[in-house]
């Protein structure tokens, strides 16, 4: 297992390389430059001109490209063109609340949705079942903004007003230890309920289809004729095995986790980092951009490898050399 | 099924019909009795976050301004009738050469850190955007000042042997420093004389009427950024902390979602009532819940969403002009729209007034030439108004030879077919409205118009430097002063697009800055916006209101003219039972 792991770290080495270049490539494709938005005639076309050249932004793209990579290798990550910021400062900053926002919906998402789909798995064509299967088409097609909108609607500014209209904290207090956190949670509800309304159902439907198919196994009819109590043959014995896809969803997401809340956090107005690449990508705020997507492909590689780790540990059946 | 219902339900809520529905508001207050009292605080909203730049020479975000306005104060600023007057000076006077103003600066003013603000403090503000290693974009509005436009083309050959890799970076800017050492020890004591640390004048070459606007820069401490180097003022702690002199210091921001800001109790013209401000970041259709609900107390409003708010009498809409307007662009290079006759064809095919009424419930006016309503400049009796009138566009088309049409109803000619594409850009609603409205108006008399909309900084880049396209939707945003060099001047960037040249046109543009008095200037730019408007290098199309929306409740002491809604944040008061 060992060996696999150390394998798999060596080969994201080339694989991120190739990435990069890749990125570059295609954001430099899209026409223009972090000041082809500069129309505004009291701004001098000199001068910019002038920028354009001391960002080195006309040089060929080999040597950009060598330029960011020489930075990057001895962990500077640049300075934000738009921002002024050091890179590395402004994806900080946001990425506490990223994070806290991120894996609250995914808590969510699991602690609701596999529940739901076992039971709906156990009771097939029940009117649970259909209930659970209404409910989760209604999450996936309701469109994230749409809902994040409705929830404001009746618990924020209208309805019951239970949670603030958005942000991460109360303005203009102060607070720390306890009393901050307790805020946060309290800012945190609406958005991660936003977020979380697609994944659940999504998920709910994968548990169920994946419980289905092992309820159906030789084994789970052995675990019963044993005489084993219906919970322990579900939850013990069939839903490990039920959970393989969800193991998938869980590493591949991790990118989603910290870059795919932009529409929540558009409307809840949550410092994230789904926010600052659609600003960057408009903008084509290049030295974000890189930054940001090597992260991405980073995050990407690291939920693979831990999905895989994953699978090993759940079934035992699965070995690595 | 009951979850299906719940969401036709929400989808289904329309806004209460309006009974008390004034078209133009009222633009005074009723004050409550008992004057200001002091306290609360005032909860303001901003549709994007700031970049942080908050350093008046540096920012390029308009977000960034709005703080900036609060923070920072320049020598001059406007009345109600937008002419210049003085507020960090006591005094202004203009030569009777016209080529020098002359300031005195106020006594016993001091920036928020408590120092003095003396005209060391100034002319360290202009010197900055005009050395060599300045970063950011403000450095032509200076070219005025004497000997500063050889300076600038001496940079700019500079520049250009870079590029051609006639001598490294390096060197270029070292002749830059030589040439920049040379301006201060010359010229440069003239074009900014500080005669004592009250006094202070500027000096132009020629007179130079917008120089006025350009001397209304706000100002930046010099004792806080003398230190380190202007190629880095960037990174200073001061550009995201700022201090300034204006009327609320900065507190903090955090990070995309407030800015937090407390009232300077020495302002100069008076102590702010309300201690504390919060600028909030907001998303543009939450807000409208937000103001309606009392969690903000003013928003910039769309004009589809006044509507919603009208209903209630706390909430109270100020509207003003725009310092700009909405155009159709067009490619004089293209075979068929160089001709004159086509594009007047064109503004009187394009329903303009419909545009108005209906994206704009009426707020707004339509446009026949560059001087937006909000500017002197401005005079629509003048100008011929291009009623809406199909067949006064078909009857021009048809004098240009237009005449045939083919099946599908559109206009031949020699074969071809009267087609062209509109590229638009996305962000503003009401223009992306806009376009498939005039392609429905062309395909009216016969023009084929294909709409392409494209992200705003692509289609920038089309446009600006590549110059491929046939028309384009795009505004622009103007200062007070009319001078319209900046655009219409056919050798810089802006100018270059359309192709359009016209001698006239850069006659009047050069007459126009040499005199200083507006009854002087007016009827020059008249007869400039004349030309525009009859040989039509635009489409010109409306000029969009800002629209206000303020919880009349909350915020008394409102005087909102042309400058704004909010000019006078320091007389704004919040009664006690609403604090």
């Amino acid at each position: 297992m060992t060996t696999f792991v150390i394998r798999r770290m060596l080969q994201m080495i080339p694989i991120l390389l190739g990435a990069t270049m890749l990125i570059f490539l295609v954001i430099k494709l899209a026409p223009g430059d972090p000041f082809s938005g500069m129309i505004d005639p009291r701004m001098d076309p000199r001068k910019i001109e002038e920028l354009r050249q001391r960002y080195c932004l006309n040089c060929p793209l080999p040597e950009q490209y060598w330029n960011w990579l020489k930075l990057t290798l001895q962990g500077d990550l640049g300075e934000s063109i738009r921002f002024k910021k050091p890179v590395q400062e402004m994806i900080l900053e946001r990425l506490g609340p990223t994070l806290t926002l991120g894996i609250s919906a995914e808590v969510l998402v699991f602690v609701i949705g596999i529940p739901i789909g076992v039971l709906a798995s156990t009771r097939q064509n029940s009117w649970l079942d259909s209930l659970t299967t209404i409910i989760a088409f209604a999450g996936i097609s309701i469109p994230a903004f749409f809902f994040g909108l409705l929830l404001l609607k009746w618990f924020a500014l209208g309805g019951v007003k239970l949670f603030p209209s958005s942000g991460f904290m109360t303005p203009g207090v102060k607070l720390a230890g306890l009393p901050l956190y307790l805020d946060v949670a309290h800012h945190l509800v609406l958005p991660a309920l936003a977020l979380g309304i697609t994944g659940v159902a999504g998920l709910m439907r994968y548990v169920r289809s994946a419980m289905l198919e092992v309820l159906r196994q030789d084994y789970v009819r052995t675990a019963r004729a044993k005489g084993l109590a219906e919970k322990v043959v579900i939850y013990k014995h069939a839903l490990r095995n039920g959970l393989i896809p969800v193991v998938t969803i869980l590493g591949l997401d991790l990118p989603t986790l910290v870059g795919g809340a932009i529409i929540t956090e558009s409307i809840f107005i949550w410092p994230g980092i789904g926010r600052l690449l659609y600003t960057s990508l408009l903008e084509r705020d290049y030295p974000v951009l890189m930054a940001l997507n090597l992260m991405f492909a980073f995050l990407t590689m690291v939920g693979s490898l831990l999905a895989d780790i994953g699978y090993a540990l759940v079934d035992p059946r699965i070995r690595y050399d | 099924m009951l979850m299906l219902a719940l969401l036709v339900a929400a989808g289904c809520t329309k806004p209460k019909p309006t009974e008390n529905n004034p078209d133009k508001p009222d633009n005074t207050q009723q004050e409550p009795a008992g004057g200001p009292v002091e306290g609360g605080t005032l909860n303001l909203s901003m549709f994007s976050a700031p970049k942080g730049v908050f350093n008046p020479i540096l920012y390029e975000d308009q977000y960034d301004s709005n703080i900036i306005g609060l923070v920072f104060d320049g020598l001059l600023m406007n009345n109600e009738k937008l002419e210049w007057i003085c507020n960090l000076c006591e005094t202004y006077e203009v030569s009777a050469d016209n080529k020098t103003v002359t300031f005195k600066l106020r006594p016993g003013l001091k920036w928020h850190d408590g120092k003095p603000v003396t005209t060391n403090d100034v002319a360290f503000t202009f010197r900055a955007m005009l050395h060599p290693d300045y970063q950011g974009v403000r450095t032509g509005d200076y070219a005025a000042l004497v000997g500063v436009e050889e300076m600038l083309n001496a940079r700019d050959q500079l520049t250009t042997e870079v590029e051609e890799k006639k001598i490294t970076a390096e060197e270029a800017q070292a002749k830059k420093m030589t040439a920049w050492e040379a301006w201060l020890a010359g010229d440069g004591k003239q074009a900014i004389n500080v005669i004592d640390d009250r006094t202070i004048s500027f000096s132009t070459s020629v007179p130079y009427a917008p120089f006025l606007q350009q001397l209304a820069f706000s100002i930046i401490p010099a004792h806080v950024f003398e230190g380190s180097p202007i190629g880095k003022m960037g990174e200073h702690a001061a550009t995201r902390t700022p201090i300034g002199t204006g009327p609320y210091k900065f507190v903090s921001y955090v990070t995309d979602q407030y800015v937090e800001l407390a009232r300077n109790e020495e302002y100069h013209l008076g102590k702010p009532y309300i201690p504390t401000v919060i600028y909030k970041i907001a998303n543009q259709d939450v807000a409208i819940g937000q103001l309606k609900s009392g969690e903000i107390d003013f928003m910039p409003m769309r004009p589809t969403d006044v509507e919603l708010v009208s209903s209630d009498a706390n909430i109270k809409i100020y509207q003003r002009a725009d310092f700009g307007y909405q155009y159709m662009g067009l490619n004089h290079d293209h075979p068929i729209l160089k001709d004159q006759k086509v594009r007047q064809a064109m503004m009187y095919a394009i329903n303009r007034q419909a545009m108005v009424d209906q994206l704009m419930k009426g707020f707004g006016t339509v446009m026949n030439s560059h001087m937006p309503p909000a500017i002197w400049a401005y005079d629509a009796a003048s100008l011929n108004a291009y009623p809406y009138d199909p067949a006064k566009a078909a009857a021009l088309l048809a004098e240009a030879g237009w005449k045939e049409k083919n099946s599908e109803g559109y206009l031949v000619k020699d074969g071809k077919v009267f087609e062209i594409v509109i590229k638009y850009p996305s962000g503003n609603k009401v223009r992306e409205a806009s376009a498939p409205l005039i392609q429905a108006n062309l395909k009216e008399v016969g023009i084929k118009a294909d709409l392409q909309m494209m992200e705003f900084a692509t289609l920038s880049t089309t446009v600006f430097d590549e110059r491929n396209v046939d028309a384009w939707l795009m505004g622009w945003s103007l200062s007070i002063d009319p001078d319209p060099g900046a655009i219409f001047l056919p050798n810089n960037k802006w100018g270059k697009v359309t192709g359009w040249t016209s001698a006239r046109n850069e006659e009047l543009i050069a007459q126009g800055t040499l005199k200083l008095k507006v009854e002087e200037r007016k009827p020059i730019y008249v007869e400039w916006a004349k030309i525009l408007n009859e040989e039509l290098p635009y489409i010109f199309l409306y000029s969009q209101n800002v629209v206000d929306g303020v919880r009349a409740d909350r915020l008394q002491g409102l005087k909102p003219d042309a400058r704004g809604t909010l000019w006078n944040i320091w007389e704004l008061w919040i009664p006690k039972d609403k604090q």
